[in-house]
């Protein structure tokens, strides 16, 4: 059922890989609404099509069948250049291995996203350096390169890349996978000051920490919604959403 | 230790096949071009000596009017110093014109053989006949036959002094007597009936023709200035004189030139080879410096490591050098064709071992002695640091182009960024496009002053070039002379001899004698100046390297038994003479002797076309003065179009090859940037850049560094094209050559060339453009 507040609903979503007796289905006729302003989780044990459930609905791989409609539109009909262009304009990623281009600074490549779109170069000059100060990447940090900084300086700098050209929808595939643990509390906190902001997110995790970051929580299971949990807006120490979302996931045989 | 080696090396190719192919691929075409030129190099000069051999050419020919042959000459010649045997020919020889001869009029002097007259020297080989018998049938030499299409079968019609013969080519044979264009006199056979019948009509023009086999070592220039001298004595006048050496230089002077053009061709395609191996295999130890880390680590000696690493190369060297020699092969046969178009006469070029092996070694150890030096990088290696993929030397690099603080769209920035971090590809690319320009801008300058402005070539390989030549008979040409003067289409008419028989310090040379060398068209001195008054002289370069002659010396010049003295005052050259010349004026030459002989009127026209109508007026009006005519602006321009055939088709063989390796140079620059860099190309991708920004990006990394590289190169080239025409031209004896060297076309041959390095460039970076984002970055 579409809704005008869904910004992205896929119908009879279908990925499958490989041919013959070797072709897998990892996403099987699946069906779901994002909502503007959600930060919406999706979990699931591995091999569950998390990944590439987060891919497909960003316009960064191609479903095998079904729609993706953004905004209305059906982004599963645009060709490689229009979907790049799709993505420039509405969708910010952030990856587990952070993918930063390591030939650049920190400052490089988040105007590498940024000036791709247009708009004044001072101008996002002036939005990077507010988000470096944001993600609290000092000046210094910012002209080094990836090979110079901590896992969670470079995941900040990540996030900077990616909301630089102020995405509709930000996608995050295991952000803090590869982070220890200060280092994920503030990226997390990172992503919750932006879903405070009203940013649409969608975070692929296997942490449950994180997870307690978004309002919605989705389960997979064999490319399928398995179960789906509402937990409300985050708030720091709020012990009965992580009680909800525990309950949630042992009926999910986490 | 030779397991692991053998091991490892399959391991490296087997990763990085298609590198190794198109590794290979350049080595082949290096083998091939290399091969080439040895086997030519080893080939046509034997060839044309077996040739001249076995048809038992003359060493020394002397053609003479038959009304004033005499017993007394034959004998004269027959006890020449030097001469061990003589046979004399009747022939009848006039100008004639050949009737569309390829597609046009071609004016020469013929003289007609009986084709069954009894030859014991220059034998004709029967190259092709007709299976019956031919009513009124001729027998053409091969250039006449090949070059001016006229098959056996065909017609061929001469003009002979406005009246037309036509014939029915009978047969095609092969003779050494005569040969190509710039002989200007050519043999025609024709049966006993056709030849008595032309006899007839043109008793006038019968001529013998004294051919004379020297003893080994003599020298012919010697016995023909003696012959010629002889000739003179029994108060006869030569019409054509020719040396053996005189034809070799001349019919083979296309494949000397081409053999030595392949050579450097060769060696600029094997310096770009090198230049590969030795980036591919800094490539592979930067891809694989982890996994030899682990190798270092678990025993392995840096040795073993280095000789896997070698291994693959050395084996793809020796198996594209043998193809590629192997291949060889298969274009000889459309080459030798070619050559023996302008040759005049047909060899045949059968496996060299001596060619072979030398391609193949040296092309393998060059190979070998770059990848070892290369690889030694190696041991440097060690183990943890290269597990943790830390080259010496450390990964932190300078963060180049700023993108907050440089100028410039974002497209244009990240151009900036990926040529400033592809320091290693950018490097091989400058050189390769560099040398690579080297040769396009040659050919560049071979297709303007040989097919542009023919003119240039012509002047470089010749001597002085009128556009009619009238040999005259001895005695008083004053009134024929004024009457051409006064001609509204004769801009001027020079007097001009060929004296034989000169010495100069004791050293034989050809003569030329003018009144006024600063009014011929072509200059032949290329240091000092000509001689302009009767006590100086100029003299050839190689007159001048045998006797050390330097300008400003005093020289002993003789003709007979008269001697005199001459100052030198410049250095002359001649192709055709192999630089054993001396020029001297009409007033220094009256010094030697009273009577230059028979001499020549050099004609100049406003207009060379009308060349033919002048012959045809003045022979009318002096038939009892002109001895022979020349339509010499007729036989320069089919010299001409026989040049720009072979140069045509050199220029389309540089362009094709270099296409070639450029591509396979990029393909291997461009595949390893994807290699490298397929994870930021799937960064780009997911953040919103189209495959055809990417491709452009791509391709337009690699644009800076390649204008850099033609460009410069082309400019360059101002400076060394010139350095190379010198040098391959010097080789033939032409030590002053007319060649220029004009910027815009050598800047139009290197746009031509990076308009083509760019489209490749967008082609091969097209693989970019279809892959998708997401599998980029999980691969």
């Amino acid at each position: 059922m579409e809704n005008s507040t869904n910004l992205i609903s896929a119908r009879h979503l279908v990925k499958r890989f490989g041919s013959g007796e070797a072709q897998q289905t990892i996403i099987n006729d699946l069906d779901l609404d994002i909502r503007r302003g959600d930060f919406t989780v999706i979990m699931g044990a591995s091999g569950a099509g998390k990944s590439t459930l987060l891919y497909a609905l960003s316009g960064m791989d191609k479903p095998t069948s079904g729609s993706i409609a953004f905004c209305g539109e059906d982004i599963t009909r645009y060709d490689a250049d229009r979907l790049a262009v799709f993505r420039r304009k509405h969708c910010g990623f952030v990856f587990q291995q952070i993918y930063l281009i390591d030939k650049m600074s920190l400052m490089d490549n988040a105007l590498t996203a940024g000036l791709l779109v247009g708009g004044k170069k001072k101008d996002v000059v002036r939005r990077a350096a507010g988000l470096f100060d944001q993600v609290k990447l000092p000046e210094v940090t910012r002209r080094k390169f990836p090979s110079q900084i901590s896992g969670g300086e470079a995941q900040r700098a990540g996030i900077v890349r990616a909301v630089i050209n102020r995405p509709e929808v930000l996608f995050a595939d295991e952000p803090t996978g590869a982070l220890n643990s200060s280092h994920s509390d503030a990226v997390l906190d990172v992503f919750s000051g932006l879903s405070d902001g009203g940013q649409s997110i969608i975070m692929v995790t296997h942490d449950k920490k994180s997870a307690l970051r978004g309002n919605r929580v989705i389960y997979l299971r064999d490319g399928r919604i398995f179960g789906e949990c509402d937990l409300g807006r985050y708030t720091p120490g709020d012990t009965a959403r992580s009680d909800k979302l525990n309950a949630f996931l042992t009926d999910m045989n986490w | 230790m030779m397991r692991q080696v053998i091991h490892l090396a399959f391991h490296y190719f087997r990763k990085d096949k298609r590198q190794y192919l198109s590794f290979g691929i350049i080595l082949l075409i290096t083998a091939l071009i290399l091969h080439l030129s040895l086997v030519l190099t080893l080939r046509v000069d034997p060839a044309y000596d077996e040739k001249a051999a076995a048809l038992h050419t003359s060493d020394v020919d002397v053609l003479i009017p038959a009304a004033m042959d005499s017993d007394r000459l034959e004998e004269g010649l027959s006890r020449l110093d030097g001469v061990t045997e003589l046979e004399k020919q009747h022939g009848v020889m006039l100008p004639a014109v050949i009737k569309d001869f390829r597609g046009t009029d071609f004016r020469l002097n013929l003289i007609f053989y009986r084709y069954d007259a009894s030859r014991r020297l220059n034998m004709l080989e029967v190259m092709e006949e007709s299976g019956g018998s031919v009513r009124n049938g001729v027998y053409l030499p091969l250039y006449i036959a090949e070059f001016g299409e006229f098959p056996v079968g065909s017609e061929i019609t001469f003009d002979c002094d406005g009246t037309l013969y036509t014939y029915t080519v009978a047969g095609v044979v092969q003779e050494m007597q005569y040969g190509n264009a710039s002989a200007e006199t050519m043999g025609i056979y024709l049966p006993s009936m056709p030849y008595q019948s032309l006899l007839a009509c043109h008793p006038a023009a019968e001529a013998v023709g004294y051919s004379l086999v020297t003893e080994d070592g003599a020298d012919n220039r010697t016995v023909l200035s003696k012959a010629t001298g002889t000739v003179e004595d029994n108060g006869g006048t030569v019409l054509y004189s020719v040396t053996n050496e005189s034809r070799k230089q001349s019919r083979t002077m296309v494949s000397g030139l081409l053999t030595v053009i392949l050579a450097a061709f060769a060696a600029v395609v094997l310096l770009v080879s090198v230049f590969l191996c030795r980036f591919r295999i800094r490539n592979t130890v930067d891809e694989e410096m982890a996994q030899m880390g682990v190798l270092k680590a678990m025993g392995f000696t840096s040795r073993t490591i280095i000789a896997a690493t070698v291994l693959p190369y050395v084996l793809t060297a020796l198996a594209g050098s043998v193809i590629g020699a192997g291949m060889s092969y298969r274009v000889l046969p459309g080459l030798v064709d070619m050559l023996a178009l302008q040759a005049g006469f047909r060899f045949a070029v059968g496996f060299r071992w001596d060619a072979l092996l030398l391609t193949v070694g040296l092309l393998t150890a060059v190979t070998f002695v770059f990848t070892f030096l290369a690889a030694g990088r190696i041991r440097k290696l060690l183990p943890i640091m290269a597990i943790r993929g830390i080259a010496e030397g450390g990964n932190i690099r300078k963060n180049a182009f700023p993108m907050d603080r440089t100028p410039g769209g974002i497209e244009f920035l990240l151009m900036l960024k990926q040529m400033a971090s592809s320091a290693k590809q950018n490097a091989l690319l400058f050189v390769v496009l560099f040398v690579m320009t080297v040769l396009v801008v040659f050919s560049g300058n071979l297709f303007y002053n040989v097919i542009v402005k023919p003119d240039h070539f012509t002047l470089t390989l010749s001597e002085e070039t009128p556009d009619v030549i009238f040999t005259v008979s001895a005695g008083d040409m004053a009134a024929f002379r004024k009457d051409l003067n006064s001609r509204e289409e004769v801009t001027k008419v020079l007097a001009y001899a060929v004296q034989r028989g000169v010495k100069v310090n004791d050293e034989n040379v050809t003569a030329f004698v003018c009144e006024d060398f600063s009014q011929t068209r072509n200059d032949l001195c290329y240091e000092g100046r000509n001689p302009e008054n009767p006590m100086e002289a100029a003299v050839g370069s190689a007159v001048a390297q045998a006797s050390g002659i330097k300008i400003g010396d005093t020289v002993e010049v003789s003709d007979g038994d008269a001697t005199a003295s001459f100052r030198v005052v410049g250095l002359v050259q001649s192709v055709n003479c192999q630089g054993e010349i001396c020029e001297l004026t009409d007033g220094g030459f009256s010094r030697l002797s009273e009577d230059t002989g028979s001499r020549s009127l050099y004609v100049y026209l406003k207009d060379s076309d009308g060349g033919d109508n002048l012959i045809r007026q003045a022979e009318t009006a002096y038939p009892d003065e002109i001895v022979s005519s020349v339509n010499y602006a007729r036989t320069r321009s089919e010299a001409q179009g026989l040049y720009a055939v072979v140069v045509n088709a050199v220029i389309l063989v540089i362009f094709l090859v270099t296409g070639l390796i450029v591509l396979l140079i990029l393909f291997v620059i461009i595949k390893s940037i994807i290699v490298q860099r397929r994870q930021e190309f799937g960064i780009y991708k997911a953040i919103g850049y189209s495959g055809r920004q990417l491709v452009m990006q791509l391709a337009g990394s690699l644009m800076p560094v390649s204008i850099a590289a033609v460009m410069s190169s082309a400019l360059l080239g101002l400076v060394y094209v010139p350095t190379m025409n010198r040098a391959i031209f010097g080789m033939i004896g032409a030590m002053k050559n007319h060649m220029q060297v004009p910027a815009g076309v050598l800047l139009v041959f290197a746009s031509a060339e990076i308009a083509g390095t760019f489209f490749i460039s967008l082609l091969l970076a097209g693989p970019v453009r279809k892959t998708e984002a997401y599998s980029l970055i999980k691969e």
